[in-house]
């Protein structure tokens, strides 16, 4: 391929990139920008992008009625250990599921499926009964143990566990490797890209989950970030004058995940030490 | 057919925590006097329960061996919380509760009736007290109200040379027209359906003298009122006065402010909100929804209730009457701009001074309840769906008024 | 392997005491039963942390809910389980009479139907366009198009309003521009559905996106740059190469998005409420509806099962059109 056509194809990609990337992130950028705006700049209408006057009156605010380290501590050890849990115990049953041919195979990743399923709203009361019944309402262990190994990660973990070869692992069986070294040593290092993706959904999903937090926290020590925000920063009855603080929350809520990701997302280039297996 | 002995058993496990917790709770043998040593656990809503907590500490101050822990809770999310919290027996001894989820959790049998010795019904707006009546019985003290009153553009009615408030439906439509003539892109903000749109309607038709039961607690939406509500809200439509599409999470504010729209109803934190948006702007007032047969809003706000599992019952009156009383009321209003229930709290101070705030208060005395139902949000729904097909020209005030009646039987019935 | 009975499983539990954590003895020459014992042990071991959370806490609360969807479970029933009557099917046949359902049924259906296959390719398009390299600011790009799943709901139903609104919206400033006078895209019953599932892909793309970048590592470049030396186009390679190898993770993207789309609940939560006049009604938002604010909690077990059954049904269908060889 000449050089030009590299170049011309080149600067397409980036073209159209740059274009799907200005529509992608304008609801981001607006948040982030709106956090900085005055009352009366996020009641102007027409909307304005730009604050006329920059304020961090609604982080102030923020800062003055809520306790936020405890809430974002609570959120990291929260999303923390669930975290953990998915990428170790989803690995697992992905392990077992894509390259262990035992009974009762089918019908186990059949009750993954199942799970992913099952619309979580419905199961909040009976949920929330057993909690209450183990008598973990207002605790940590409420709020993790339910999260710990998710259907979404299983299916993932499988998914990619599919795509290496059978005869490695046959090859390590032979040698005398035991199940649980193949799985640890030989799979996991594999699929770091994976491990990255599903710690960033998990992570996400955690930090941002709201309902359940919600229900079975009654002392406020223990509220999450999203849950905090949204009790003290949303009042229906000021819609204008708390949509800033709002929008302040929303953007110190994201700025962790966000960091996540960006942590994580080089991960999606190191894989690439699978090619030399095969 | 009953449920057969495994499935009960199944259920039973899974679901019936809330048996063994309520039962034991229920009976009330184990209650704490007033003056033990004790922890009162308090549910507020957002931003009212920050302030509450500070209120409650010097209450518990005061008081030497009442300890209060108020949890805030979010306004969105309350609903299931506390439907939750009920199916597991672990409600808080005392807690806030909207007018209008009243009936329902009456219906859960989860609420204390209210001591009438203890707390007089004439000391509060009439319709506040009957918002936690079910069936006679009053379940929850009024903690603060708010009712629909008109907002509009003074300046705006001016340069059209309308210098009183509309008075009647025929005036607010005029208003409305004259403010078209000026420029103005909405004449009226009237909500035409979706989401809290009974809210709109439901002083219109307080106004034109319709009820939502009748004395047998029967439905009457089908009443000639509804069909004359319903044909009045549909001119603003045809006339081209109000904006006919529903736009959810609709905020009239930088609208107000900004001179596209003329007026509209809505309850007293909008006088906050116009301030805080447009502290510049001058030109507005308030006035009393525009008449039909009268001038009758309807009453919102927020009841204080007691948990019927609760054993520190005595502790928890007594905490209420703290904060119902005339002073405490009118501190509470100074602290977060609720209108008092209480009836004597508006006789002194800025409660008595303010333009809007003797508005409001006239409101308040002729406005009525919306009776608590077990299945209000239902009921609101429908009216709410009856509106819609209304204002888009699908049903005729008519035919959604009989729909609306038959609709409320199955509801209610 | 249908045939080892569980029995195999618990004695050969003693051959490999303290389970995983330490090694078994692998190499047993000659024992084959034993090895394939040990793999059904070791299945069932791997397996074993999921399926003890799963049970715990999935388990009871979905057959709990399938109880339900059999009574008239209701408001009064929530501190009473007890007191809710068994109606047998009768929630199910009222679901059959329901015209409200099944505007809801239809709703979704074409929610799934555009939504799924849009979204699916405009992730594997960016991903494949940011795989081929962007240079230093592949992370910046990648960051952006991951934006919209961090943004809070609050903050995406602002601004889309914003986009969407017929007055001073941007859609609309853009199109005066040129003298066109905007639509009103959510208070239109013909619209308001297309504005969501826009919406829904916007919000959605960079799940998949990231799923494929980490899809795509598993492609060796050998056999890219083979096809390239063949003569094969972008196109071709992207046809040729790209999808076939990517297949388990097509399959899970259209698998998870297909699921979750067949849940939607969020959008038309946060922007439209259902309307107008139901068009953008979904069976999640019905079912919220019916169970968490009106509290017909038999009812809306019902829904979910029924859901639950299509959901299964198409699932499945997808395995096996888009062939899952391994299974």
């Amino acid at each position: 391929m000449s050089r030009r056509a590299e170049t011309v194809r080149r600067s397409a990609t980036h073209g159209l990139l740059s274009l799907g990337l200005l529509l992608m992130t304008a609801p981001f950028l607006w948040m982030a920008l709106s956090a900085f705006k005055t009352t009366e700049d996020l009641a102007a209408r027409p909307p304005v992008w730009l604050p006329m006057t920059w304020t961090l009156e609604h982080f102030r605010d923020l800062f003055t009625v809520l306790d936020l380290p405890q809430y974002f501590l609570n959120s990291v050890v929260v999303a923390t250990f669930v975290t953990a849990g998915n990428l170790l115990f989803c690995s697992m049953f992905g392990y077992a599921l894509a390259k262990l041919r035992f009974f009762g195979r089918r019908p186990l990743f059949g009750l993954v499926l199942a799970g992913l399923m099952v619309p979580a709203n419905l199961l909040l009361l009976p949920q929330f009964v057993l909690i209450s019944r183990m008598e973990m309402l207002n605790s940590y262990a409420g709020l993790i143990l339910p999260f710990l190994a998710g259907a979404f990660g299983v299916f993932l973990m499988r998914q990619f566990m599919l795509s290496i070869p059978d005869e490695l692992l046959e090859a390590a069986r032979i040698d005398g490797a035991s199940e649980w070294f193949i799985f640890w040593r030989i799979v996991m290092p594999l699929l770091k890209p994976a491990l990255a993706t599903l710690a960033i959904f998990t992570f996400l999903g955690s930090w941002n989950n709201f309902l359940w937090p919600l229900v079975i926290t009654n002392d406020p020590d223990k509220y999450t970030l999203p849950v905090a925000i949204a009790t003290f920063a949303i009042d229906p009855t000021s819609s204008s004058g708390s949509n800033g603080m709002l929008m302040a929350g929303a953007l110190l809520v994201v700025l962790p995940v966000l960091g996540v990701f960006i942590a994580l997302q080089r991960y999606f280039t190191q894989g690439i030490a699978t090619a030399g297996l095969k | 057919m009953k449920l057969t002995v495994r499935q009960s058993g199944a259920l039973a496990v899974v679901l019936a925590g809330s048996m063994a917790l309520s039962a034991c709770g229920d009976g009330a043998e184990e209650q704490v006097g007033a003056e033990e040593e004790q922890t009162l656990t308090v549910w507020a809503m957002g931003e009212e329960a920050q302030r509450l907590g500070a209120i409650t500490d010097t209450y518990a101050a005061e008081q030497g061996n009442v300890t209060v822990e108020v949890t805030p809770v979010s306004w969105e999310n309350v609903h299931q919380k506390m439907v939750a919290a009920s199916a597991a027996g672990e409600l808080p001894d005392v807690m806030q509760m909207g007018t209008t989820m009243m009936g329902e959790f009456v219906e859960l049998g989860v609420l204390d009736p209210v001591d009438t010795e203890r707390f007089a019904a004439d000391d509060f707006f009439p319709a506040a007290w009957e918002s936690a009546e079910v069936d006679g019985e009053a379940y929850g003290v009024p903690w603060y109200v708010d009712t629909r009153v008109l907002y509009y553009r003074t300046d705006l009615a001016e340069q059209a040379g309308i210098t009183e408030p509309p008075a009647d439906w025929a005036a607010m439509r005029e208003l409305a027209a004259a403010y078209r003539e000026e420029g103005v892109r909405w004449g009226a903000s009237v909500q035409p359906g979706g989401t809290g749109a009974w809210q709109t309607l439901l002083p219109m038709y307080y106004s034109a003298g319709g009820q939502l039961l009748d004395d047998e607690g029967n439905p009457t939406l089908g009443s000639p009122e509804m069909v004359e509500t319903l044909t009045e809200f549909a001119r603003y439509f045809e006339e081209g006065l109000a904006n006919d599409s529903v736009q959810p999470g609709y905020d009239v504010i930088p609208d107000f402010g900004n001179g596209d729209v003329g007026m509209f109803v809505s309850g007293p934190w909008m006088v906050r909100n116009i301030a805080d948006g447009f502290p510049d702007l001058d030109g507005w007032a308030v006035a009393p929804v525009p008449a039909d047969e009268s001038s009758t809003s309807f009453i919102g706000g927020a009841n204080l209730v007691i948990s019927s599992d609760s054993p520190r019952k005595e502790a928890a009156a007594a905490l209420i009457e703290h904060l119902t009383s005339p002073e405490q009321q009118r501190l509470w209003y100074e602290e977060s701009s609720s209108l008092p229930a209480n009836q004597a709290a508006w006789d002194g101070g800025e409660l008595a001074d303010s333009d809007e705030l003797r508005v409001m208060r006239g409101a308040l005395e002729t406005s009525q309840a919306v009776p608590a139902l077990p299945a209000w949000e239902e009921l609101a729904e429908e009216i709410s769906g009856a509106m819609e097909s209304v204002s888009n020209g699908n049903a005729t005030p008519e035919e959604a008024a009989s729909e609306l009646q038959s609709a409320a039987e199955d509801i209610v019935g | 392997m249908t045939s080892a009975p569980t029995t195999t499983m618990t004695t050969t539990e003693s051959h490999a005491p303290g389970g995983l954590a330490t090694p078994p003895p692998g190499h047993r020459p000659g024992a084959a039963r034993g090895r394939l014992t040990r793999k059904h042990l070791a299945g069932w071991l791997f397996s074993s942390p999921y399926l003890i959370l799963f049970a715990t806490f999935m388990a009871m609360p979905i057959v709990a809910t399938l109880l339900m969807s059999f009574t008239d479970f209701g408001l009064r029933d929530i501190t009473d389980p007890m007191g809710a009557e068994f109606i047998g099917l009768e929630n199910y046949r009222e679901l059959a009479r329901d015209d409200e359902f099944r505007t809801a049924l239809g709703n979704t259906l074409y929610f799934v139907g555009v939504g799924v296959p849009l979204t699916v390719l405009a992730g594997l398009v960016v991903a494949v366009l940011l795989n081929r390299g962007v240079g230093r600011l592949r992370t910046f790009f990648r960051v952006g198009f991951y934006a919209p799943v961090v943004t809070t709901i609050v903050a995406v139903a602002v601004v889309w309003r914003f986009v969407l609104d017929p007055y001073d919206g941007l859609i609309s400033g853009v199109l005066s521009e040129v003298g066109v006078t905007s639509p009103d895209f959510l208070g239109s019953q013909a619209l308001a559905m297309p504005s969501l599932i826009a919406m829904a892909i916007w919000r959605n793309l960079g799940m998949g996106m990231v799923i494929f970048l980490a899809g795509l590592q598993s492609i060796p470049t050998e056999v890219r740059e083979a096809a390239r030396m063949d003569g094969a186009g972008p196109f071709q390679e992207f046809r040729r190469i790209t999808v076939p190898l990517l297949r388990p993770t097509l399959l899970y993207v259209t698998v998870i998005t297909t699921i979750g789309y067949l849940n939607v609940f969020e959008e038309p939560f946060v922007m439209t409420d259902g309307g107008p006049a139901d068009s953008t009604l979904t069976v999640s938002l019905l079912m919220y509806k019916e169970g968490f604010d009106f509290f017909h909690m038999g009812y809306a077990s019902a829904m979910a099962y029924v859901l639950l059954t299509i959901i299964m049904a198409v699932t499945l269908l997808q395995l096996r059109l888009l062939r899952d060889k391994t299974r």
